[in-house]
């Protein structure tokens, strides 16, 4: 297959993943399977850009040889952007976690794939790790502290879940994006990692493409790790208790 | 002796509480405010020996307190700015008002003191 066929291929991939379905895909599943996608596409493009540029700077006699000699490269660039997407997903992997922890480098896109989709999968049923440790020095060793930041931190999340709902609803970007300012601190500040990435995305989505679908999408991921994380905090808080 | 009094304007009941708590732990009379109104209002009737506010609260944001601080209070109370990452022209406009540090989010409390004590060692 030809690079440029499979580009088209890939954008057509894209458009449809925009609409995908909730029902068939989890929102994790879906927003790491597009943003693969994004960044298979924008390393395509940049290899097919190039060599373009160097095409029509040539002489027109050595243009016959260099489309040969281009679809060598295009087919060694192939080869060298397998590596380099697949390195490039494993790292945009990485920024979610422990996503990829058991996952292995193979050679063979194939093989790659099907580890990639088991390694996703299987991070998806995984709950996110909180270490209140830390949160528990700062409070002194105070358990009460901790516990009234934990109760805080849901109210202020709920709070934020209900806010996004509303400013969703009425396109306010404006607003959303200071709901999302308003609870980041704290998502940072109990180290819920996963829901202070999404918060990032929601602001900056706010502040460039206000696309209301991708927002949609990204308040929905928040609302779905909500409880994993909720969860993961009480378990937790309830360790540090037994302790 | 008296305890040196610290007014911590900040909207983030979560961060503040930490805050409050371990102020309070490091000899602070700490009062809180939650909206800029309710800052304003404390300063027209109270001088702390320090303020620590974050940039963002609702109806009188950080930048307008320290403005209102120097210029129309003219008082030359110590001002610590907590700002978000990325959030570095509202930090210099801070400074250029007349801000004296600034601590940036996610605050580490332990940091936050001895913040607090070196601006309160240099009066």
């Amino acid at each position: 297959m030809k690079t440029k066929n499979l580009l088209f291929q890939l954008t057509d991939l894209e458009s449809l993943l925009n609409d995908f379905s909730v029902e068939k895909l989890t929102s994790d599943e879906a927003f790491l399977l597009k943003s693969s996608f994004q960044n298979f596409k924008k390393n395509l493009l940049e290899i097919i850009f190039k060599s373009k540029e160097n095409f029509i700077d040539a002489d027109p006699n050595c243009q016959e040889d260099m489309l040969d000699q281009r679809t060598k490269s295009f087919e060694d660039a192939y080869a060298e952007i397998d590596i380099d997407i697949y390195d490039a997903i494993i790292e945009h992997y990485k920024s979610y976690g422990d996503v990829l922890k058991e996952l292995k480098i193979e050679t063979t896109m194939d093989k790659k794939d099907v580890l990639i989709l088991n390694g996703t999968s299987e991070a998806i049923k995984t709950e996110p790790e909180i270490d209140l440790s830390l949160i528990l020095k700062e409070c002194m060793g105070e358990m009460d502290l901790l516990q009234e930041l934990i109760t805080l931190f849901t109210s202020n999340a709920l709070e934020f879940m209900g806010a996004a709902k509303i400013h969703l609803k009425s396109n306010d970007f404006e607003k959303l994006d200071l709901a999302a300012h308003k609870v980041k601190a704290g998502l940072a500040m109990m180290r819920t990692q996963s829901l202070h990435d999404i918060v990032v995305q929601i602001q900056k989505g706010c502040k460039l493409d206000k696309d209301p679908k991708h927002l949609e999408f990204l308040c929905n991921c928040f609302n779905d790790e909500f409880p994993k994380v909720k969860n993961a905090l009480d378990r937790a808080y309830s360790e540090l208790t037994n302790h | 002796m008296n305890k040196k009094t610290l007014l911590l304007a900040e909207d983030d009941e979560l961060l503040a509480s930490l805050l409050n708590f371990r102020l309070k732990k490091g000899g602070y009379e700490v009062n809180h405010r939650t909206n800029g109104k309710m800052v304003k209002e404390y300063l027209l009737e109270n001088t702390p020996d320090i303020i620590v506010s974050d940039i963002m609260m609702p109806y009188f944001s950080g930048i307008e307190l320290i403005s209102f601080v120097r210029h129309e209070l003219k008082s030359q109370v110590p001002i610590i700015i907590i700002s978000s990452a990325g959030n570095e022209e509202n930090v210099l406009n801070a400074f250029e008002l007349g801000a004296n540090d600034f601590i940036s989010k996610p605050v580490s409390p332990s940091e936050l003191l001895v913040r607090v004590a070196r601006e309160l060692n240099k009066i």
